[in-house]
């Protein structure tokens, strides 16, 4: 599994990789096991989808794509506020949710982002999230 | 399209922050300072989250290089709206 510039690690990281960025946006990927023995359920619970999306907004401030790996950690981002939380749709043991990530607006240290959980191309949750940029986090 | 006035700029900023459980409207000065230790004392989010409420309703956008001025309290905020309207 990938490291990312965010303090959260297995079984709480909700995170396997990075797979595009321009800077801009950002997708993530998370293979949700078949089998856990952290989460029993047969359903990913909707927070966990909401904190999958918060990862991928703090951590997208940590990356920076180069042709020598697919993370290198600069920067990180904390959590500040998620508003505007809708859920469509639940995943399942075994499906890979695709985590975008699109900043909206920068205000200082402040950043607005919408973030999108999709699952074999349905919608399966949204929210706006706020982040605060420029503060060091754990990095391994 | 009309002129947006102070009170409607204060309702606005207390709708988003959800400021009404702790200030009547009249307690919110139009030239208090709006963050700092006076006034109504916002911070950084509260800031982003007000530029993204105004844009929203009046299409105004207030970016970071003005915002400092902008932000200095209700008068002169609504005075950036009823300038970039």
């Amino acid at each position: 599994m990938a490291v990312f510039p965010i303090p959260h690690r297995d079984p709480f990281l909700f995170l396997s990789r990075l797979e595009a960025t321009d800077g801009e946006e950002a997708i993530f990927a998370y293979d949700m096991p078949r089998h856990s023995d952290s989460f029993s359920l047969k359903m990913f619970p909707t927070l966990l989808m909401v904190e999958a999306m918060a990862q991928a907004a703090a951590a997208f401030h940590g990356v920076r794509m180069n042709e020598e790996t697919d993370l290198a950690t600069q920067e990180t981002g904390v959590l500040a506020s998620v508003d505007k939380v809708r859920v469509s749709g639940r995943p399942k043991p075994g499906d890979t949710l695709t985590i975008k990530i699109k900043r909206r607006k920068t205000f200082g240290p402040m950043v607005l982002l919408d973030g999108e959980v999709w699952v074999s191309h349905r919608l399966a949750a949204s929210a706006e999230l706020y982040v605060r940029r420029g503060i060091s986090g754990a990095t391994s | 399209m009309s002129e947006v006035t102070a009170a409607q700029v204060r309702e606005l900023i207390m709708e988003t922050l959800n400021l009404h459980e702790e200030y009547e409207p009249e307690e919110v000065e139009f030239d208090a300072s709006l963050f700092g230790d006076e006034g109504l004392g916002l911070d950084s989010l509260d800031a982003l989250q007000l530029a993204v409420a105004v844009e929203e309703k009046w299409g105004v956008t207030i970016d970071e290089s003005i915002g400092e001025t902008v932000f200095r309290n209700i008068n002169t905020l609504a005075g950036h709206i009823n300038n970039s309207l």
